[in-house]
């Protein structure tokens, strides 16, 4: 293909050019791709987080205890998709201790749960850092790993639990989840359902409860399937919860791509300009090839194919370099950034989808800034490029 | 007798400079036999370049008709054109005009890669063999910029001969040479039109270059005079 042959000898003859507009290329996808897969990584890991202790869908009565939640439970349990339902009870209180370290005392959010389910349910086992969870032993709570170390506590420690209702009682430390949030890990603990039902001397009733599904992502679909059953409970997936962390977070995101995205368009520009430039000094040799017999098409297949030709090397080195970095990433070579953000790797995802749309959108740019100088190029005359100085 | 190749009717050409009209070929007919080598002499600025752009099918001329081969160019689409002119005009220019990052073989396969029905390896053949008709077979891998200006133009004339060209259209070929380089031009070009009956038009200032063609025509405001 003769375009090829000349759009390449063009290239190569012109190297500084050439790989400025790739290095542009390079930077815009990496850059692009990167930002990206780290956004993702940190919301999905927010979102696990969150999902690591939270409920997926969950049911309550306006305000109201939830009475005879057995048969509904019952019911529930048996809807496709949904992994386990946990009878909640929270309440907020302040924990006390007096150790060593010193006295300590916190405002806290208190879980009471059945633990039984929640360890089937929520795979609560997996989040604890110390202790283990122990259904049956009712003066026992779990605390949340940054209160725990701030207390400096130990497993089998004595801790002070005043209720809302300003019920105190004395309980011992089981062991310690880390969530992953810090707010939970902070100020959270979590107690057998009997015990909380207790203090809270509210009798055997539910604030809550709370559904988990095998796919969180599943919620929204059993939502109507759950309202039929539980009348006129309300029902609230995780996503209605956290609905303005989700939007803030898809914001957030909109806003990085629409800027990563001009350094794309700054690349293109590039490309316009360095393919202009090669126009104007090829324009005799354009009036050579016209007065060979070359037809304008095939002028400006030359130009647009060496703009193709830059946009798929910048692309394709883009995208490897972009793999390689988030591989490092994963590797945790920069996990000294990780520590500032409650983390212990910077967390990189992206899908298959996305890397299309960037790759697609980087060529659509690059075809786009190779069409103008290409179609100034097919339309110069004979004459009037042979005679250009 | 040999037949009619070029046939030029009532051609005309002017161009405006600020608000007058230059009028360079004024209703010239004319007509170029098979196998003819014609010098076309003029004084600087009478038109012979512009006269050879539109024989050259590389620019229109404001009224009149030229027919190649007895096709009327007028009738033709601008990709017809290109075609006619890749398949039966040659050009060589004064200043030799080669691509500057090809060889010197490259410049010469040029023309002929459009063409994608003709194998490249033919077109190489071919190549090669005109340029060892040049006196060039040791010069196949040189870039232009390692070639001498006498070589450049030996280049370019084997370049325009790349496709058989009905009629091959030289513009000053010897213009930016110097004498000695000048006469090995021309005897090339005296080489071609005997060897391979090849037509040819020269546009010169050189009365040597005139005295090598068969005839001579002069342009003179914007007609034609035949002198032998």
């Amino acid at each position: 293909m003769i375009e090829f042959f000349i759009a390449k000898k063009h290239i190569l003859e012109r190297k500084k050019q050439s790989i400025i507009s790739i290095l542009g290329i390079v930077i815009g996808i990496t850059v692009l791709t990167v930002s990206i897969a780290i956004s993702n990584g940190l919301n999905n890991n927010m979102i696990n987080n969150i999902l690591s202790i939270s409920p997926h869908i969950t049911i309550t009565n306006n305000g109201y205890y939830i009475e005879d939640y057995e048969s509904i439970m019952a019911k529930l349990e048996k809807i496709s998709g949904v992994k386990g339902a946990i009878p909640t009870f929270s309440n907020q209180g302040i924990l006390k201790t007096d150790n060593e370290e010193g006295s300590f005392s916190s405002g806290v959010k208190i879980q009471g749960m059945d633990l039984k389910k929640a360890t089937q349910a929520m795979n609560l086992s997996k989040i604890m850092m110390a202790g283990k969870i122990e259904p049956e032993e009712y003066n026992k709570v779990l605390i949340g790993s940054e209160l725990y170390d701030q207390f400096g506590l130990k497993v089998g420690d004595k801790v002070e639990l005043t209720s809302a209702e300003n019920k105190k009682v004395m309980l011992v430390v089981g062991g310690a989840f880390k969530s992953g949030s810090l707010d939970i890990d902070s100020s959270m603990v979590i107690l057998p359902l009997v015990t909380a039902q207790l203090i809270s001397e509210s009798g055997d009733v539910l604030r809550s409860i709370d559904l988990t599904m095998n796919n969180a992502y599943d919620a929204p679909k059993v939502v109507g399937e759950v309202s039929k059953i539980v009348g006129e409970y309300r029902v609230r997936t995780w996503g209605d919860i956290n609905n303005a962390l989700l939007k803030a977070l898809a914001l957030e995101k909109t806003v990085m791509i629409t800027l990563f995205s001009l350094i794309i368009i700054i690349a293109g520009f590039v490309v316009s300009v360095v393919l202009n430039t090669m126009v104007r000094e090829k324009t005799r040799d354009i009036g050579i090839l016209r007065s060979m017999g070359y037809s304008r098409k095939i002028i400006m297949r030359i130009f647009l194919l060496e703009g193709s030709i830059l946009g798929i090397f910048g692309i394709t080195t883009g995208i490897i370099l972009s793999f390689l970095i988030m591989s490092l990433l994963k590797m945790g070579v920069f996990n000294k950034l990780t520590e500032i953000y409650y983390l212990t790797s910077i967390p990189v995802e992206i899908s298959f989808k996305e890397i299309c749309l960037i790759v697609g959108a980087t060529a659509v740019v690059i075809f786009i800034s190779s069409v103008f100088p290409s179609y100034r190029a097919a339309k110069l005359t004979p004459v009037e490029a042979l005679k250009y100085e | 007798m040999n037949k009619t190749i070029l046939q030029l009717k009532e051609l005309s050409k002017s161009f405006k400079e600020k608000k007058t009209e230059l009028k360079i070929i004024d209703n010239l007919s004319w007509e170029v036999k098979e196998q003819d080598f014609i010098a076309v002499l003029g004084k600087s600025g009478s038109g012979k370049s512009t006269f050879l752009n539109l024989i050259g099918i590389l620019d229109k001329p404001d009224s009149g008709e030229i027919f190649i081969e007895n096709k009327n160019i007028n009738d033709l689409k601008e990709e017809e054109r290109d075609l006619l002119r890749n398949r039966f005009l040659g050009f060589v220019f004064q200043f030799h005009y080669l691509l500057p990052e090809f060889s010197a073989l490259e410049n010469v396969m040029m023309p002929a890669l459009i063409n994608k029905k003709i194998d490249k390896k033919k077109i190489k053949e071919k190549a090669m063999e005109l340029l060892r008709s040049v006196e060039l077979e040791d010069r196949f891998d040189h870039k232009p910029s390692e070639l001498s200006g006498g070589e450049k133009q030996r280049v370019a004339i084997a370049r325009a001969l790349m496709n058989d060209p009905k009629i091959l259209l030289a513009d000053e070929p010897t213009g930016n040479l110097d004498g000695e380089t000048s006469e090995v031009i021309h005897r090339i070009l005296h080489k071609i039109n005997k060897e391979r009956a090849q037509t040819i038009i020269v546009v010169t200032h050189s009365e040597e270059l005139a005295n090598v063609c068969k005839s001579r025509v002069y342009l003179k405001k914007g007609k034609l005079e035949i002198s032998r």
